[in-house]
């Protein structure tokens, strides 16, 4: 099987040519479930993440459209973060269901302050996360169901792996091969991608 | 026994693993040449068999193994966050609408508002948004890339009616509107139960738009992210569809887009209505949308038409066919990642039949979507007519064959085929604070300002021969005589401090505000009686007190709680600052005065009902304390619809508040509030307690919150224990046990928020929480909680306590609903003894203790 290309370090300029409907795929395949799991996180039901993550996506593909997130310093990443906690400024703002509870001048400011450090590392987290999966949504079609299996119940479910082998009808040696040479893979598939898609120099 | 292999090393240098290292194995040690290209899959099968078998006996190779592939570096150390990422249907929705939809490269301004409301003229009717060719505009029903669709109200026919706008970017075309009108026209034409009425089609400031038939449902689309449907429903919607289609066809009208979005189901009977006839034809215009852009969902559409070919009413049986295909096997035939990769698929690729995905689908159902489905149009049946037929037939057949009432259970998600015991306990609770909850909000308004008592609760069993008119006896410990009085405010000014005082009738009371200052008195129900006291001010609490005050057996309400406007309230007097609890609500400014406000002092309430507001958009608290206060709530209702049941708020520093709730049900926006800070702290256990409400706790700030939450069902749209801003709660202290939640988002122990209920069981109750909430949105009612337990569910029960082969639980979470609340059930909760343990606790309170120094 073809393994799949990377094609992330170029995303951000690749979603700009609007005829590029597999970047934008890819885009909204990386960042989404991001965006969505971030805002679960801080208590929105599912609507509500699906809806302010739409905002934060559209929000950002306008942006990368305009150059406007050029003149943010710092990595994509954080600057997603800037966006979403925005958004949900407008959504708790929005929500008043919650009267009397804080006003709009508190979520304002809460939105203008710079994200505090447990929240940059929580989000730090949460796109490290989001980056393995997504990896591992990539090259899981290049193995067999059943290496993929002793993979990610032993890697990731901690499974114990005599069990797992058993259920898979593989011995525990094979599931130790398949283990690792999958984590290579998406090593090797996240080294390839880079660590962070980097803005692109003098595009603004 | 169990590899238990560490996956993340200890930080100490693994040895190179040589011979001597290891412990004997029957091979030596592959050594990291092997390895790696054992890992750019480099090796033959036999060598990496016997890697396989040396591996499983040799940790420290399987630890060099794990190194060399990077298994610490790369695979994430825990996963606490795994369970929100989950496939979601609203995640995996919103990605393909992303994907889909050419909105999102549109260039209009993200943060200009949306173009809704400029759309609209100033509106003539209360409620509405606004005017849009004379139509009454109540809400936004829908928008996408075609257009805006809006519910209004028709005010010539007074009839709701649907109405869908061309997208302005659409409009801008000259021929796209003229196709829009046309394709509008020709639909209007067609007059059948399974087509959506079109009542008009005009244009309006150059945008064109068309006035349907409201349809009050849900789209099979949204439909088919429930679950799967039973075969009856998949050939009922099948059948009813091609009915709709062959009535379209007649006329000759090709729909070009028939896909489960544009299949709506009305409520209840399910009865199909097909939408957006031919409309599809107006987005796809050349220049509007971009060139190998096709306008709608390419996933449904046919060959002839992704080809761009001429198409007629053949088309729509394709499309029809791939409807079918994704209602029998939940999958769509032809999804891919993007546009182009669908369409090639819809030209080039053929799904596996049906019948191999699901074995319950007959034969005949396959054959027919297999020939739906097929590329060349002359394959396909002839007519939507015949379709109609074939599916009319198997519909008989299989009511032939299988008995109604085996095929409504296999319609059913479970597949457990008896609830247990302790199900169905939960039920009846959930059921009847349903009803509680349900009574409470529906009932007909009884008149506030009304100043005769009328009976309009009390069971009928507590009603006296005739209603008697109010009367408040008060009675002291020192042997005063009994006291008569008309009204409990002048009763409370003649009381003493330790008093008792009875209210001796059914029905309503009206009362001023009263305040009580520097003593204890006891509020209570007369045997039998049911009686209420209603707050005749709009700004002020009904009662604030300083000193002990014990409430019992008494319904308490807000004058507001049933008004239907705002308007009703007053604006806010700011008088009596004791009394005068002055929350605005965030909204429309309005003040939310609560029902009980204690200045320090004690408030022990047994058998209350209090009603702030049974409107959402009205804030009013429950009970709220200030500084040192103590609140002990036990078998009561609380019912604040838009505001807080219970708010404690720090006076000074070093305040110290305590907040228990037991048998109770409260039903509130946030049924605890805590306003404070570092310097102050608050207490609050919840035992036995059903509570709803949006969030559980809301603690702001950084005061000193304790919670205790045990052996109640909770059901909140979220249980993050920290600040509206979620911020975290750096001083929160949660710990909990055997409860049930039912949340609509995850319990999430956040900052400090220690055990709130535990890394191990946050995972559980969400798990838990979730299929409940997932059972309860298939059934659409709440008492139906029936689901499948998962083993880690079952387990979680298990260590509650819960047994599912035992008859009696050990806990029954949630409120014993028949003793809570005033009139029988609190003439029943009288009779327990933990009613006498109670009873003879607060009488002391207010007899022994001394009431504080009055207050200025």
């Amino acid at each position: 099987m073809t393994p799949a290309q990377p094609t992330r370090p170029s995303l951000l300029v690749a979603i700009r040519d609007p005829g590029n409907d597999h970047a934008w795929s890819e885009f909204i395949q990386l960042y989404t479930p991001l965006v969505f799991g971030h805002c679960r996180r801080r208590g929105l039901q599912e609507a509500d993440a699906a809806d302010v993550a739409q905002e934060v996506m559209r929000a950002v593909a306008q942006s990368i459209r305009r150059f406007e997130y050029d003149r943010i310093k710092g990595s994509f990443r954080s600057w997603l973060l800037t966006v979403t906690r925005s958004k949900l400024a407008n959504f708790f703002a929005r929500e008043s269901r919650k009267p009397q509870v804080a006003s709009d001048t508190q979520l304002t400011e809460w939105a203008a302050d710079p994200p505090t450090p447990e929240e940059q590392g929580e989000w730090e987290q949460e796109y490290r996360q989001r980056l393995f999966d997504w990896a591992a949504e990539i090259v899981q079609a290049e193995f067999q169901p059943s290496s993929w299996q002793a993979f990610w119940r032993t890697a990731v479910d901690h499974q114990p792996v005599a069990h797992v082998a058993a259920d898979l009808g593989l011995t525990a040696g094979a599931v130790y091969i398949a283990r690792s040479r999958i984590i290579a893979r998406i090593r090797e598939f996240l080294k390839e991608a880079g660590d962070e898609p980097e803005l692109p120099r003098g595009m603004s | 026994m169990a590899d238990l292999t560490p996956l993340n090393p200890s930080p100490e240098p693994v040895p190179k693993p040589t011979p001597d290292s290891t412990p004997p194995a029957d091979s030596p040690c592959p050594g990291d040449d092997l390895f790696r290209r054992l890992l750019e899959d480099a090796l033959s099968p036999e060598a990496l068999a016997r890697i396989g078998v040396h591996l499983e006996s040799c940790p420290s190779c399987r630890r060099r193994l794990d190194t060399l592939a990077g298994t610490e570096h790369v695979v994430p150390a825990s996963r606490p966050l795994t369970d929100v990422h989950r496939v979601s249907a609203a995640l995996t929705g919103l990605m393909d609408k992303l994907r889909a939809v050419d909105w999102v490269r549109t260039p209009a301004d993200a943060d200009a508002p949306p173009p809704t409301l400029e759309l609209l003229s100033p509106p003539r009717m209360p409620g509405s948004l606004g005017r849009f060719a004379g139509y009454e505009v109540l809400e936004r029903v829908a928008s996408g890339g075609m257009g805006i669709v809006f519910k209004a109200n028709d005010p010539g026919l007074s009839r709701i009616v649907a109405i869908k706008i061309l997208a302005p970017v659409l409009a801008a075309s000259e021929s796209a509107r003229a196709r829009f009108l046309r394709e509008a026209r020709a639909a209007a034409a067609v007059t059948h139960e399974h087509v959506v009425a079109i009542h008009a089609v005009g244009e309006e400031r150059g945008l064109p738009f068309l006035v349907m038939q409201f349809v009050a449902g849900k789209s099979l689309e949204t439909r088919l992210r429930h679950g799967s449907m039973d075969l009856s429903a998949i050939l009922r919607i099948g059948l009813q569809t091609a009915e709709g289609l062959a009535a379209a066809h007649a006329q000759g009208l090709v729909h070009r887009d028939v896909k489960p979005g544009n299949i709506l189901l009305e409520n209840g009977v399910e009865r199909v209505k097909l939408t957006d006839f031919g409309l599809a034809r107006a987005a796809d215009e050349p220049g509007v949308t971009r060139p190998g852009v096709v306008a709608g969902t390419p996933e449904f559409m046919s060959p002839e038409q992704a080809r761009g070919d001429r198409v007629d009413t053949r088309s729509d049986l394709f499309s029809l066919g791939g409807v079918l295909y994704l209602m029998a096997t939940g999958r769509s035939p032809f999804a891919a990642d993007s546009t182009p990769a669908t369409l090639r698929r819809v030209c080039e690729e053929q799904p596996p039949r049906a019948d191999t995905l699901r074995t319950d689908i007959p034969e005949h159902l396959a054959d027919l979507i297999e020939r739906l489905l097929s590329k060349r149009p002359e394959d396909r049946p002839a007519t939507a007519a015949e379709v109609a037929t074939a599916l009319r037939r198997m519909l008989r057949d299989l009511d032939l064959e299988s008995p109604p009432q085996s095929r409504r259970a296999s319609d059913k998600p479970t597949t457990s085929p008896h609830r247990p015991p302790w199900k169905a306990a939960f039920a009846i609770v959930t059921l009847a604070l349903g009803i509680a909850v349900w009574a409470l909000l529906y009932r007909t308004p009884s008149s506030p300002h009304s100043a005769s008592p009328v009976a309009t609760q009390a069971p009928l069993a507590t009603l006296p021969a005739s209603v008697s008119a109010p009367a408040f006896v008060v009675s002291a410990p020192d042997n005063m005589p009994p006291r008569l009085s008309p009204s409990l405010e002048e009763a409370v000014a003649a009381a003493p401090s330790g008093a008792t005082i009875e209210l001796r009738y059914n029905g309503i009371h009206e009362s001023r505000p009263i305040r009580i200052v520097g003593k204890n008195l006891h509020l209570r129900a007369a045997p039998g009686m049911r009686p209420e006291v209603v707050n005749r001010s709009t700004s002020e609490a009904l009662i604030g007190s300083d000193s002990t005050l014990i409430v019992e057996g008494i319904e308490l309400r807000s004058a507001q709680a049933d008004s239907d406007s705002p308007d009703d309230v007053p604006p806010m007097i700011t008088t009596r600052r004791l009394l005068t609890h002055r929350f605005r609500d965030m909204r429309d400014g309005t003040p939310a005065p609560a029902i009980l406000a204690m200045r320090g002092g004690e408030l022990h309430l047994s058998g209350c009902r209090l009603v702030t507001s049974t409107r959402r958009s009205i804030a009013g608290d429950a009970i709220v304390l200030r500084g040192t206060a103590r609140a002990v709530i036990r078998n009561s209702e609380l019912y604040t619809l838009g505001g807080a049941t219970v708010w404690w708020l720090r006076r000074a520093p070093g305040d110290q508040g305590r907040v228990e709730i037991r048998d109770t049900v409260f039903y509130s926006v946030i049924p605890v509030f805590l306003g404070g800070s570092t310097d102050s702290g608050c207490q609050v256990e919840i035992r036995r307690c059903t509570v709803l409400g949006s969030q559980l706790l809301v603690v702001p700030g950084t005061l000193h919150a304790e919670l205790r939450l045990a052996e109640s069902v909770v059901v909140t749209r979220t249980m993050v224990p920290s600040n509206i801003d979620n911020r975290p709660a750096l001083n929160l202290r949660v710990t909990e046990e055997y409860n049930l939640f039912s949340s609509r988002s995850p319990v999430v122990a956040r900052g400090d928020a220690k055990g709130f209920p535990g890394p191990k069981s946050a995972a559980a109750n969400l798990a838990f929480g979730d299929r409940l909430r997932r059972a309860q949105e298939r059934t659409n009612r709440l008492a139906a909680w029936q689901f499948d337990l998962r083993p880690e569910e079952l387990d979680l029960l298990r260590r509650a306590g819960i047994s599912k082969a035992d008859d009696e639980p050990a806990v029954q979470p949630g409120a014993p609903i028949n003793l809570v609340g005033p009139g029988d059930p609190y003439t029943r909760w009288r009779q327990t003894e933990s009613y006498e343990a109670w009873s003879r606790e607060v009488t002391t309170r207010i007899q022994s203790h001394p009431a504080p120094a009055s207050t200025p």
